[in-house]
């Protein structure tokens, strides 16, 4: 029962999952559960897999063993994660030669959304991140933000029920990242399950509810209000060095 | 194949990303336009111009402008090492050194140079060193020739004369011939004459000897001193005889005149001896007439006698004459005949040489220089050399951009931050891949097209003719090469090295071909390799096909083996492109 209860609620479960490199071990015996709308914070120090364990967790890299469990089912070997992910790497990932429409469409068309809902879908979208009035203005010619927030939406395209974030702001001026972390948390208040890989932890602090700690090829999944009744007083960052070595 | 209904959606978003850049749009038209009329340009001329040559020890009267090339100036240097320096810094292109005996001659009425010239060139610079040897060679070969002409011709000439004169010698030699033979006909005879004249004489000879010898036998007038003295000694005795007879008888008459009829005898015998006294003095007096006669007679012989013995001493002489004679002209004879001989030897040989030589004419002289008179017929007349390298350049232009343009393409593609996302969607990985070398095949096709056009128009280069095998083949390269710039563009991590192995690759398919060295001129295994070329093997196919309308399906090894190529590097590219997502 409780594992039907887990596999119930969990949107993705990760099972003992080991990804090796040749003989380099990044992911070791890794377990992790996503619930569906949750805000997870995924930290740990650079050079400790955050990236390999994104990618598996798009269904980039194959796993060497362990399961990957979605709303129950086994898809491992399926590679069905990269229609329920939506991934926004930590630099845009779009074409800066075509408009935000024609990124969108092509994007879009690869996804395999028909015509008419591609059209609503875009503008679905381009009104949640506010670019409608720039639709078709070439994606190389717009700011940080605006780029930013291009990416999301393509992202967000497939409407993929899990959405990876790898440094969101990283690279922005304050009042951007402000204006992404706002949009971040409307797109988690549509009903999105985010997994946000960042530095910013004062960020992760205030909006995640859980974060991953990942270390040694391990992750720990710590509730942000457990923390805090551990460090009262504390912010993330202070703690940052204890929660690592422990 | 996942995804692959999504390849036009690939390739749009390519060919939309490629025009949007303008620079590219015109690098992409404007390109393969310049490239084509540069090549147009640059290959319109054939000879040689605006070359220096310096000149070392030039020899006084020598006619430079014999030795030169037209559209060449020359400059005359005090030393060796002068020019040379000067050839090094690339100042002037050749030096010319004349030998010490390099000399002018006079060969009729022609003013030639005759001598030894050293050449240096700067094989550094190859293939001006190459065409300028050759055309300097084919000058100097030229002027050589045109001298050994003039003299071949004067050799021929003279031999011509020389024929001529043995013609005349020989109707000398023939008439002289025929002059001896008469001579000798005539000595004969001569001789003949002279053997009976001989013969005639030492019988005369033999004769009047003989007559000498019976006229000294003879002793005629003693015998008829001793016959006269004889002939009276008998006369006066038969006188006296009858004088005693007619004693007796006047004795007897007496006698008898006793007795008549003995009388009568008696005086008939004594009319008898009177008669035969009479008789006998008529006898004395003829046979003295008779001596007298054969006195004179005898006078005369002993006369005829010393003339005779003078005729025989003379004709003793005139023998020997005639033997000294005779056998003078058997000497001459002897010598008249071996003259004859040795005339029609003469005349002999005249013939030989006269039929050995008699055909040369002035004409000849070439083929007496260049005894094999060689003719170069190419197969493709009046092409201009533009057409002629057409394979070549579309070749190569298409090795060249379909490298380098799909490698930019692919790099582009691979290093855009949008790539990333394109592994995340559902799509095999290939099919971008794919996607990206239709892409490539559009543009290089488009560029190839310009090209063409180019071709067809400015240079009247038709491929209509063959056009479905033209295609094919054009494609076929196409697809290669620009295989080649994708799996390069997979497979090395950074842009620049990966431009720069795309940018040797070109370069190394472009060398490693027949367009700078035939491939006859390299090593066996050199030459083999080359020979695997694509580069080589397309132009090889195009060439036979746009000259020689032979259709692939009579080039099929050419064609498998473009085949096999690509099909390898479409493997390669899956390989390579498969590395590449793993290692995103």
């Amino acid at each position: 029962m409780y594992f039907v209860y887990i596999f119930y609620m969990d949107l993705i479960n990760f099972l003992g999952v080991t990804k090796r490199f040749g003989n380099f071990v990044v992911l070791d015996n890794l377990n992790f559960n996503v619930k569906k709308g949750d805000l997870i914070g995924l930290i740990g120090k650079s050079g400790e897999g955050k990236s390999t364990f994104l990618k598996v967790l798009i269904g980039f890299y194959d796993i060497n063993s362990g399961k990957i469990l979605y709303n129950g089912s086994d898809i491992t070997r399926k590679n069905k994660l990269s229609k329920i992910v939506g991934f926004c790497t930590q630099e845009n990932s779009f074409y800066e030669n075509l408009t935000i429409d024609e990124n969108l469409k092509y994007y879009g068309k690869l996804y395999n959304i028909t015509r008419i809902q591609l059209k609503k879908r875009i503008e679905e979208l381009l009104d949640m991140v506010s670019l409608i009035e720039r639709r078709n203005a070439v994606a190389g010619n717009l700011s940080g933000g605006m780029k930013r927030r291009l990416d999301f939406a393509i992202s967000l395209l497939h409407n993929p029920e899990l959405l990876i974030l790898d440094e969101p702001t990283a690279g922005l001026d304050p009042l951007v990242r402000k204006n992404i972390e706002e949009l971040i948390e409307k797109i988690n208040n549509s009903g999105k399950t985010i997994i946000i890989s960042s530095h910013m932890l004062d960020f992760i602090e205030n909006k995640c509810k859980t974060i991953a700690l990942l270390s040694k090829g391990k992750l720990n999944q710590i509730n942000i209000d457990l923390l805090r009744k551990r460090y009262p007083k504390k912010s993330l960052n202070d703690i940052f060095p204890y929660i690592v070595k422990s | 194949m996942k995804g692959i209904t999504k390849l036009p959606t690939i390739i749009q978003k390519n060919i939309k990303l490629v025009f949007r850049s303008y620079s590219s749009l015109l690098l992409l038209v404007l390109g393969p336009l310049l490239l084509i009329l540069l090549v147009g340009f640059a290959f319109g001329g054939s000879a040689l111009h605006d070359i220096n040559i310096g000149i070392i020890n030039p020899p006084k009267d020598v006619i430079l402008s014999q030795i030169i090339p037209s559209k060449s100036d020359y400059t005359i240097f005090p030393d060796k090492e002068e020019c040379l320096l000067s050839l090094k810094i690339e100042m002037h292109h050749a030096c010319l050194e004349f030998s010490e005996d390099f000399a002018t001659k006079n060969i009729e009425g022609k003013i030639v140079s005759v001598g030894e010239i050293t050449l240096y060139f700067n094989n550094a610079q190859f293939n001006l060193a190459n065409k300028l040897e050759s055309s300097l060679e084919k000058q100097l070969q030229l002027t050589s020739d045109q001298i050994t002409l003039s003299s071949a011709k004067k050799i021929i000439g003279d031999i011509n004369e020389a024929v001529r004169s043995m013609q005349e010698t020989q109707i000398k030699v023939q008439f002289y011939t025929e002059r001896a033979q008469k001579i000798k006909d005539e000595l004969e005879y001569a001789k003949e004459t002279m053997i009976f004249v001989r013969s005639d004489y030492e019988q005369t000879s033999k004769h009047i000897s003989e007559v000498l010898a019976i006229n000294e036998s003879l002793e005629l007038s003693s015998q008829l001193n001793d016959l006269n003295k004889s002939f009276h000694e008998n006369v006066e005795n038969i006188s006296r005889s009858i004088k005693s007879v007619e004693t007796s008888i006047g004795k007897t008459e007496e006698y008898v005149n006793n007795n008549s009829n003995l009388s009568v005898n008696l005086s008939n015998a004594r009319k008898n001896l009177i008669y035969i006294r009479n008789n006998l003095e008529s006898a004395s007096n003829t046979f003295d007439s008779f001596l007298a006669n054969a006195y004179d007679y005898n006078a005369l012989l002993a006369n005829a006698t010393a003339s005779n013995a003078e005729l025989l001493e003379l004709y003793g002489n005139t023998s020997l004459k005639l033997n000294q004679s005779i056998a003078r002209i058997e000497e001459d004879i002897t010598f008249i005949d071996s003259a004859i001989k040795d005339l029609e030897r003469t005349n002999e040989s005249l013939s030989f040489y006269i039929s050995k030589f008699s055909g040369l004419e002035e004409e000849q002289a070439l083929s007496l220089v260049n005894p094999i008179h060689s003719t170069f017929t190419t197969l493709l007349k009046d092409l201009e050399k533009i057409s002629l390298i057409f394979p070549v350049l579309l070749v190569f232009i298409i090795s060249f951009i379909g490298i380098l343009l799909s490698n930019m393409n692919v790099l582009n593609e691979l290093h855009s931050q949008a790539s990333f996302r394109n592994f995340l969607v559902p799509v095999h990985f290939f099919v971008f891949a794919f996607g990206l070398f239709v892409t490539n095949v559009f543009m290089v096709s488009l560029q190839i097209t310009v090209l063409l056009i180019i071709a067809y128009t400015q240079f009247s280069i038709n491929f209509f003719p063959v056009l479905t095998d033209f295609i094919i083949t054009t494609l076929l390269i196409m697809f290669i090469f620009i295989l080649i710039g994708m799996c390069v563009a997979y497979k090395v991590k950074t842009k620049q090295n990966s431009i720069i192995l795309s940018t040797f690759l070109a370069l190394g398919f472009f060398l490693f071909s027949d367009v700078i060295f035939p491939l006859q001129t390299m090593p066996k295994l050199a030459a083999f390799f080359a020979s695997l070329n694509p580069l080589v093997i397309g132009e090889e196919i195009l060439r036979k096909l746009l000259f020689f309308n032979i259709p692939l399906s009579a080039q099929i090894g050419e064609l498998l083996l473009l085949i096999s190529y690509l099909i390898v590097l479409f493997i390669l590219l899956y390989i390579s492109a498969k590395k590449r997502k793993m290692a995103f």
